[in-house]
């Protein structure tokens, strides 16, 4: 009887000490996991902010200028470009009558349908992204047909290996732009080196050339037709 | 109570009997011991509940909460400056600095030569003389790339260490680097925004918010450089500000500077003329002249000034330059902007008036402004009638042009002082304005400004669809108290659309000269007016500001200047 008591509370000692260790184990690992996620948001963070700083530094606007002036045979606007909604025609009243044979003999009506107001309504599209905080990278995609870009920049034979470096600018000191260039660190070892960003973010660091924010910047910072007077 | 106590504490020997007064001594001694006990026994037990609760039940987590909040935000020594739409102009980056414990460094050759291999700018024979040093701290290079560390690690060199450290950088350093300015090696702002707002962006992580728009900042400024380059002037300054709030939208100084290399500028280019500098501003001081006459009621559209001859006063002789000498009238005095009618309406409300109103458009005092090189204004003191005379027109007083556009706005927006500032106003803040004309003033000020752009000097400043209206103005350079016939500073002041002014810009050139195509002439009218008509339709379509025609009714009425004008 004494000995059946002892192994039972023996027994149940030994599982409840197992039970401890094991769910002491777990709370090490799901702690240790937690430890490593937050480092790896810091190392995100750090990364976005890299990224960031790289970004305001190739949106300059002189650099998009320049870029907009080789690549796009777009000039800035004047403002006789430019109207107003109120200042359309008014559209024709339907022909609801059936065609009178005067109509058929003086083709005017059509006329003030034919001709384009002062201002194609694409125009107007262009001065929008004015008011609107600059870099607007998905949205400009969307409204332009990308492909032209990539064709032209092929044939103007640009280096493919370091597209986004603004390298052709030649007053620059290269102070900038080396150690924004070197910010990114080579993803194959990234022991030893703590500020090296996670994985995934690497592969969105390497910026396209000159996509289309160039384009939709091109309204504000084309450089002006009226230079060349 | 005794008696209980010794049935209590029954561990003290039974047999031992004391009576009388002993007894009652040691019943006493007995109490007190009690007493004592008890409370040091509560004490510990608070202690240890406390202790518990510390350790297991309450604030357990804490430590690791603390842990947690510190590593999951990216804590930078110093807060980023954003322009208005949020475009940073000078963030931190971290980076790492090399420095070698020479007496762990096996080979002391072999890790100069390697080093030297891997980095540019470390001269390896330079490296080996600080390794063989006694000491035990040595740079080998401040500020390595994360790839440079990497390139180190790699080398996998005993002794090397990297000490964390902060940079700053400006990715739009080389257009706005008078406007950020610049930190010392040890990150303490030295320079324009960075020192002004030092404390705050060393305090919080929060951006600081800056009224530019870069976008309008890139534009002035190249418009600007070719103005310089065009005329070849030694330097020019433009600014664009809100004219309602006071928003500086872009402020260019040229010569400048990249602010990330600001070691390599010239004292020159460091210079910001549009706060540090004072200017005699020539004939756009003519607008406060002419807005005290027209508050003081002194003078009105149809008064008459004669401009036939000079005016004499003691040994100066006031001349028109190109003048009509003639009699006219008041709007003819500001559309030709002559001199001695300017100088004739000033003697009409004299100087004691002169100075008050321009005291109170804050042209005597030096400006408050969001940035540490402010230049004080340069005051005639004491204020005589020749002061007076010479002030009417722009010259015997200087004052910065960040003073100058905030009084010129001031005349156009409906006569409200508003304080210039860097800051962005967040959308619907209260801030102060203070009322230093009438309103009826002002408007009378924006008909004689659209008719200098109609009618006289600056012609070449509209913009047609914007209606542009402003002043010129040519100052002739006074170079260690003499005037220089060819050193002149030419500039251009005004608003747009004049109608209901929406923004106000100044620009001046430092000693342009005249080319072929402005026939001889460097004034403002041929070498800063130009700009206005390049600049204007740029920022009008970059801030959505429709052009409107300028030949309706209403705004033709608006501008309507009621005298007599010969052409």
């Amino acid at each position: 009887m004494i000995r059946a008591s002892t192994f039972l509370w023996i027994g149940l000692a030994g599982a409840v000490g197992v039970g401890t260790y094991q769910l002491k184990h777990r709370v090490q690992a799901l702690e240790d996991d937690l430890f490593r996620l937050n480092r790896q948001i810091v190392a995100e963070q750090d990364a976005i902010h890299v990224l960031r700083a790289e970004w305001a530094y190739i949106n300059q606007p002189q650099r998009l200028e320049a870029l907009a002036q080789r690549h796009l045979a777009m000039q800035a606007m004047v403002p006789t470009q430019m109207g107003q909604v109120a200042d359309l025609p008014r559209r024709p009243p339907p022909p609801a009558a059936p065609p009178a044979p005067v109509m058929a003999a003086v083709p005017v009506p059509a006329a003030p349908i034919a001709s384009p107001p002062p201002v194609p309504p694409a125009r107007a599209a262009l001065v929008r992204p004015a008011a609107e905080p600059r870099p607007a990278p998905q949205t400009a995609p969307a409204a332009d047909p990308a492909p032209p870009a990539e064709p032209r920049a092929a044939s103007e034979r640009r280096p493919a290996a370091a597209p986004a470096r603004p390298a052709p600018r030649p007053n620059s000191e290269p102070s900038i732009a080396d150690l924004l260039a070197a910010m990114r660190p080579p993803p194959a070892d990234r022991t030893g080196d703590p500020y090296a960003g996670g994985g995934p973010a690497s592969g969105a660091r390497r910026m396209p050339a000159a996509q289309a924010p160039a384009r939709g910047d091109v309204a504000l910072t084309g450089a002006p037709a009226s230079r060349s007077e | 109570m005794a008696t209980r106590l010794s049935d209590v504490l029954s561990f003290l020997p039974a047999r031992l009997k004391i009576e009388g007064s002993a007894k009652q001594t040691i019943d006493v001694a007995r109490n007190r011991l009690l007493v004592g006990g008890i409370m040091f026994a509560l004490a510990f037990l608070v202690v240890g509940f406390r202790v518990v609760d510390l350790t297991v039940i309450n604030e357990g987590r804490e430590p690791r909460l603390a842990n947690a909040h510190r590593l999951t935000t990216l804590e930078m020594d110093r807060a980023d400056i954003v322009d208005r739409n949020d475009v940073l102009l000078a963030t931190s980056l971290r980076t790492g600095s090399l420095y070698a414990n020479p007496r762990q460094l096996l080979d002391p050759e072999d890790a100069a030569r390697r080093l030297a291999r891997a980095l540019p700018g470390v001269n390896e024979a330079e490296l080996l003389a600080r390794f063989r040093s006694e000491r035990t701290f040595v740079w080998v290079k401040r500020s390595l790339t994360p790839r440079q560390q990497a390139a180190v690690n790699r080398l996998g060199i005993p002794g090397l260490f990297f000490q964390r450290e902060e940079r700053r950088i400006y990715p739009h350093g080389q257009i706005a680097g008078h406007i950020t300015g610049f930190t010392d090696i040890d990150n303490r702002g030295i320079a324009g925004a960075e020192q002004y707002f030092d404390e705050r962006l060393r305090r919080s992580n929060e951006p600081v918010q800056l009224a530019i728009d870069i976008r309008a900042q890139h534009i002035l400024r190249e418009e600007l450089a070719h103005q310089v380059a065009e005329f070849r002037a030694i330097g020019g300054s433009a600014m664009v500000m809100d004219s309602n709030n006071g928003e500086i939208l872009a402020m260019v100084s040229l010569p400048d500077f990249d602010s990330n290399t600001p070691a390599l500028a010239s004292p020159e280019a460091r210079f910001n003329r549009n706060t540090l500098g004072v200017y005699e501003m020539g004939s756009t001081f003519k607008v406060f002249t002419f807005a005290a006459a027209l508050e003081y009621g002194t003078t009105n559209f149809n008064a008459v000034y004669d401009a036939s001859r000079p005016i004499e006063i003691g040994r100066f002789t006031i001349h028109d330059f190109r003048g009509q000498n003639r009699r006219l009238t008041m709007p003819e005095v500001f559309m030709y902007s002559s001199n001695i009618g300017t100088v004739r309406m000033a003697m009409q409300f004299g100087r004691e008036r002169q100075r008050e109103f321009l005291s109170r458009l804050g042209l005597t005092r030096a400006a408050q402004f969001e940035l540490p090189e402010i230049g004080p204004p340069i005051v005639p003191n004491p204020w005589r009638d020749i002061n007076m005379m010479t002030v009417a027109f722009g010259h015997g007083m200087a004052v910065s042009p960040l003073q100058l556009i905030a009084a010129v706005n001031a005349s156009v927006n409906g006569g409200l002082m508003v304080r210039p500032t860097l800051l962005r106003r967040p959308e619907g803040a209260e801030f102060p304005r203070e009322r230093v004309m009438t309103a009826q003033t002002s408007e009378q000020m924006r008909r004689l400004l659209r008719l200098v752009v109609e009618r006289g000097s600056a012609r070449s400043a509209a913009a047609p669809g914007y209606l542009v209206g402003g002043k010129t103005g040519t100052a002739e350079k006074n170079v260690r108290g003499r005037y220089r016939q060819n050193a002149r500073m030419s500039l251009f002041a005004g608003a747009f659309p004049i109608t209901a002014p929406r923004y106000s810009m100044l620009i001046i050139l430092d000693e342009p000269q005249a080319t072929a195509r402005t026939q001889g002439f460097a004034t403002g009218g041929w070498v800063a007016a130009p700009m206005v008509a390049r600049l204007v339709p740029r920022l009008a379509a970059l801030w959505g500001l429709p052009p409107m025609d300028e030949t309706q009714p209403q705004v033709r009425q608006q501008l309507f200047v009621n005298a007599a004008l010969s052409r």
